[in-house]
């Protein structure tokens, strides 16, 4: 038996001694039943009549009070009531009498010996192999709210706010009902019409219970990047008000006016993705318009997994162009050209619902994600960008609507603890009505949806059709994917070793990641009747999607695969990836 | 219940890799047992803990129904977050515990031994399978370093001010995370699974 673990049987013999005398402490086994809402919520501490005994037995004067971090060197004796605050008491020689600890550890060191009762409050008691305690020991690992004054006496600390509301960029007061947040952040993205846009102004929250709630936010949108154009504003807005029923998952409606630079096709990457890829490399996968107006909103969960939205907008939608933001790389390339789009004052009628039975939303390992929308659009003075006859017929510059509808369907298969199969159907496009705006026309192609192809690959721009803004022209898009996970019991990367202390160590690299397997396959098309178009009532056959597969590493929050088309001859493409494809 | 009162000395200073994750099963009810150990114990995460930067311990407990011949399904899922932070004007760790569900609860500890201890404690939860069948549990953990608005995020959550909103990151908690994570601060995951047992 090494001297370590025979330092573990004394100690567990020890353990069990002590626990024979019947001493109090904590417990250390917490029961929890999840059926019995708010059975244990609520901040735990040091019963009073402890904190009481606590404050008593240092403020006496009799009592010896010892600094923290003290070792009492063997052969050195105390008698008497001892006491010591903050930092770790060592004691190698002997106390005879009450001991307490306040804030602090306690260690009794091989020949140390404590006749007499411990009482540790906000530490923990370590009694070493070859050292002795007579006597009754409580232990309460919860801090004692106390603070030195300054004749040395104890006292009751007063609460102190949270570390993590000091410092923020975002301050929250509260008074009565109200609580007012001042906030100054950002718009969570980096584009090349806005650059980074700062984001101000307070927001004002009412709860008059404990399942309603009432809001209005009120920002302000500052863009970074110059742009001298008549067709952006430098300050744009947000104010919106909410009201809430019933809890998290019951009704509610609002209201809101909005000056925002608004993307095209927002189903692909997550705004951050764009964000970093324009940021690092002055690639911007998303095209943008501006949108102003005023809009109502309602939603209600008819069932705690389904909820329903409505909306109804009214909005000018105009076209804005690409600036010059600064980027970290190929920072004297030009950015890829903003496509023009169809202006106009637009009436926007839209609806969606959505069933989500996914355990947890961020990473889901089982469940259903089902989302749809249908939007119905008008507009009396829309301004049609010309585009080639064969990819629409033109616009009507007055009764003007179409119908537009998107579906995002999401299933998680949980094999076994370590695998997953998981799959995606997502399919948008025009249902009827006159042709798309260029503002609601899709593509594919991407690191997103099918990342074996260039970024819009599928296009629908006809041959000769000169664009360098590559505007996504198409009027359906249908794409699945499918990916088969496992975890690897693998540790890569290295360890920062720090010799003079080992708990500075540092491992730097991925644990445990997930190996990905996927597969993808998708068109895109033009709808309608002529050639080289689907006819509206059907989608286009399969032999003439493309498709991809490919493998990759996903260590959460970073990620890196390999992508290679399977339908036509592309060569393999390597991307990284910061979330989930899916 | 009696508990530790004493604990063996010469835990030795060590890496994450010792850290572990039990699981196990109780009682006549056959509830899940959860314990950490090592966690915190002069481990990487106390040195970002006293530079200032709080530490989220994110656990998932899954009941499994196992099937002969096919395969095996989650019959429960239970989540719940710890978030560890240091107050260095009082020398002091806070733990908050949120969930499973809407349970939190906060305590405060003196010293990271007393952390330690508090981190270490087995969580046993009343959710033992009723219907016939052949099951196990299976837990994770995953650890990270915090970033401010990480924090901020979680104390909104707990204030219900997050309700129903998507965790997602935006671009610039992107930024911090892959800073903190370049920095060589620690992340890890580890896993657990109980031996399968039958409900009559």
């Amino acid at each position: 038996m090494t001297a370590r673990a025979a330092r573990r049987v004394l100690g567990l013999a020890g353990v069990l001694l002590l626990a024979a005398r019947g001493a109090a402490a904590q417990d250390s086994v917490v029961v929890i039943d999840p059926d019995v809402p708010g059975a244990d919520s609520g901040v735990s501490g040091l019963a009073p009549e402890v904190l009481q005994e606590l404050l008593a037995t240092w403020n006496d004067s009799a009592t010896i009070r010892l600094p923290g971090g003290l070792t009492l060197p063997g052969g050195a004796r105390l008698e008497g009531t001892v006491a010591s605050f903050r930092g770790t008491l060592r004691v190698a020689g002997e106390i005879r009498g009450t001991l307490t600890v306040i804030n602090g550890d306690l260690v009794l060191l091989p020949g140390g010996v404590v006749r007499g009762p411990i009482l540790v409050a906000g530490g923990r008691l370590t009694i070493g192999a070859g050292a002795l305690h007579e006597g009754e020991a409580r232990v309460y690992w919860d801090a004692a709210p106390v603070t030195r004054q300054s004749d040395g006496t104890l006292g009751v600390r007063e609460r102190r706010r949270p570390i993590g509301a000091l410092a923020t960029a975002e301050r929250t007061f509260q008074s009565g009902r109200i609580a007012t947040t001042l906030r100054l952040t950002t718009t969570q993205t980096y584009n090349r019409i806005e650059g980074l846009g700062i984001v101000f102004g307070p927001a004002f929250a009412w709860r008059p219970g404990a399942r309603t709630s009432a809001s209005l936010d009120l920002r302000g949108i500052l863009r970074t990047a110059p742009d001298n154009s008549p067709f952006r504003r430098d300050l744009g807005w947000l104010i919106r008000t909410d009201w809430r029923f019933h809890g998290a998952r019951g009704f509610g409606f609002g209201a809101r006016t909005y000056s925002l630079i608004s993307g095209i096709e927002e189903h692909t990457l997550p705004r951050d993705e764009i964000g970093w890829n324009a940021f690092l490399f002055q690639r911007d996968n998303r095209d943008y318009f501006a949108s102003e107006g005023v809009g109502a909103t309602a939603y209600a969960y008819l069932h705690p997994r389904l909820r329903v939205d409505g909306a109804l907008r009214y909005e000018k939608q105009g076209s804005v162009r690409a600036n010059d933001p600064w980027t970290l790389f190929r920072n004297s390339d030009r950015w890829r050209p903003n496509p023009l789009i169809d202006d106009g004052h637009y009436t926007i009628l839209a609806l969606a619902a959505a069933y989500d039975s996914r355990n947890v939303t961020d990473a889901p390992s089982s469940g259903w994600w089902l989302r749809g929308s249908v939007e119905h659009a008008t507009s009396d003075d829309v301004a049609p960008v010309a585009l080639p006859a064969a990819v629409r017929r033109p616009l009507p510059t007055s009764d003007y609507g179409f119908n537009r509808f998107t579906l995002d369907l999401r299933r998680y298969n949980r094999l076994s603890p370590e695998i997953q199969l998981n799959a995606r159907v997502w399919a948008g496009g025009w249902l009827s009505g006159d042709p798309l705006p260029v503002q609601r026309r899709l593509s594919l192609g991407g690191t997103d949806l099918l990342p074996g192809y260039l970024f819009r690959s599928l296009d629908c721009a006809p041959a000769g059709f000169d664009d360098p803004a590559q505007a996504a022209l198409c009027d359906r898009a249908l794409v699945a994917q499918a990916e088969f996970r496992h975890r690897l019991r693998l540790r890569a990367g290295y360890t920062v070793r720090d010799r003079a202390h080992q708990e500075l160590d540092r491992f730097v690299g991925f644990e445990d990641p997930d190996l990905v397997i996927f597969g993808d396959a998708g068109s895109a098309w033009l709808a309608g009747d002529g050639p080289g178009r689907v006819p509206a009532d059907r989608i286009r056959a399969l032999t003439e999607w493309k498709a991809d597969v490919g493998v990759g590493l996903d260590a959460g929050g970073v990620a890196v695969y390999l992508a290679k088309s399977v339908t036509d001859g592309q060569p393999v493409r390597v991307f990284l990836r910061l979330d989930r494809r899916f | 219940m009696p508990a530790l009162l004493a604990t063996p000395s010469g835990v030795a200073a060590q890496d994450s890799t010792q850290v572990t994750l039990e699981v196990g099963v109780t009682g006549p009810a056959r509830d899940p047992i959860v314990r950490t150990r090592n966690l915190l114990e002069d481990t990487p995460w106390l040195s970002a803990l006293r530079e200032g930067l709080p530490v989220r311990l994110q656990y998932r407990l899954e009941t499994w129904r196992s099937r002969e011949g096919w395969l095996d399904e989650v019959d429960r899922t239970l989540d719940w977050t710890l978030v560890v932070r240091h107050e260095p004007l009082l020398d002091q760790f806070s733990v908050t515990r949120l969930g499973p569900g809407n349970l939190s609860t906060t305590r405060r500890v003196g010293t990271a031994g007393a952390l330690a201890e508090v981190l270490g404690l087995t969580y046993q939860f009343r959710i033992g399978p009723k219907v016939a069948g052949r099951y196990y549990y299976a837990a994770s953990l995953d650890v990270v370093t915090l970033s401010e608005t990480d924090l901020e995020k979680f104390e909104r959550l707990l204030r219900g001010e997050l309700q129903g909103e998507n965790s997602g990151g935006s671009f610039v908690d992107r930024a911090r995370r892959l800073v903190l994570r370049l920095a060589g601060l620690p992340t890890l995951q580890r896993s657990g699974r109980s031996e399968a047992f039958e409900v009559r």
